[in-house]
């Protein structure tokens, strides 16, 4: 029905053609589709290694690097991010709440673990021939004092 | 067994040379001829369905099963086809379009087996550009349904069929001024 239905269709346009065979002639060596079988087989089997020879990188990515484990690293990564941030904002908030008594004790107590360029860095003076000879305990008290007077939070940190 | 089940066996490794040989069994004659009538030389056409699988079996994954196995074959052997003779003809190999003598080459040729009319049926057709000649050997060969070759060439079946009728045409001429 199909078939005739096309030929129907083309009496109109091409009549000549309408009565032709409708068949090429063409044909094919003897078992042919049956050797295509097994050829098309073999080609698909080197195909088959070759994609395994080039995917060991995919394979290392997907098997190692898969979303699972690189979620797992990115969570390590960002807790000791936060870990050190949090730290240094816990250093600088506690010496800020130190007052100023207790920063006055704490290098008195320590003012031998100082050189004296470091004082002299920290107060940023500019004269640096205040620093030059001998003082006495009074001279030396005294410059401390000034020291302290002037120092913030943030230098305070770098000295502790 | 469906093609469902042929897909399903060839998606398991055990089971893949089973599922793949069904799968030509049942297909590869017709995608075949339809490539044979493209190229005309069989050594052609077989190396290009040998293609034409090795690219099925690359795209067998992304298969969705939104059109019918068979439409989606053939599509992949058309494609084929169409780039192995658009090569043909970059390189200046010999263009089947162009040969004058092909009525006396297909019938010296040994896998030929048709008469005089059918090989000068087959140069009319080759004379034909790309498009009307798949066209019409779809419609005029498979005797394919117009929704059927839309499918698979992706073209509204009112182009197909001024296509079909502008081939139709021209070959009814060729073998009148041939007959003059």
């Amino acid at each position: 029905m199909k078939e005739q239905n096309i030929r129907d269709e083309l009496k109109g346009i091409a009549p000549n053609l309408s009565q032709m065979k409708g068949t090429e002639g063409y044909s094919v060596p003897p078992v042919y589709f049956r050797e295509l079988q097994n050829k098309v087989l073999d080609q698909l089997q080197n195909e088959k290694q070759e994609q395994r020879a080039g995917n060991w990188l995919s394979d290392l990515i997907r098997n190692y690097l898969n979303p699972r484990y690189a979620l797992a690293l990115a969570t390590l990564v960002i807790v000791v991010v936060t870990a050190v941030v949090l730290s240094e904002d816990n250093d600088t908030a506690l010496l800020a709440s130190i007052s100023s008594e207790e920063a006055y004790a704490y290098v008195y107590g320590h003012i031998g673990d100082y050189e004296t360029m470091d004082l002299y860095t920290l107060a940023d003076v500019e004269d640096t021939d205040f620093f030059i000879g001998e003082f006495s305990d009074e001279e030396i008290n005294y410059a401390i004092d000034v020291l302290l007077e002037d120092i913030d939070a943030e230098s305070l940190e770098e000295l502790y | 067994m469906s093609d469902a089940d042929i897909l399903e066996l060839i998606s398991e490794q055990t089971t893949f040379e089973q599922g793949f040989r069904l799968l030509m069994t049942r297909y590869q004659e017709r995608l075949y001829w339809h490539v044979r009538r493209l190229v005309v030389h069989h050594e052609d056409a077989d190396d290009v369905i040998q293609n034409t699988f090795i690219k099925v079996f690359k795209g067998l994954s992304g298969f969705k099963g939104n059109s019918k196995l068979y439409t989606w074959l053939y599509r992949i052997a058309t494609n084929e086809t169409m780039s192995f003779l658009q090569k043909r003809k970059r390189h200046h190999m010999q263009s089947i379009d162009g040969e004058q003598d092909l009525t006396k080459n297909l019938l010296a040729d040994p896998f030929f087996d048709g008469d005089e009319v059918q090989a000068r049926l087959i140069q009319a057709i080759h004379q034909l550009p790309d498009k009307q000649r798949v066209v019409f050997n779809m419609r005029y060969y498979d005797e394919m349904k117009y929704a059927e070759i839309s499918e698979v060439l992706g073209t509204s079946i009112g182009g197909l069929k001024a296509s079909y009728h502008h081939a139709a045409k021209k070959i009814e001429l060729f073998f009148k001024e041939a007959s003059v």
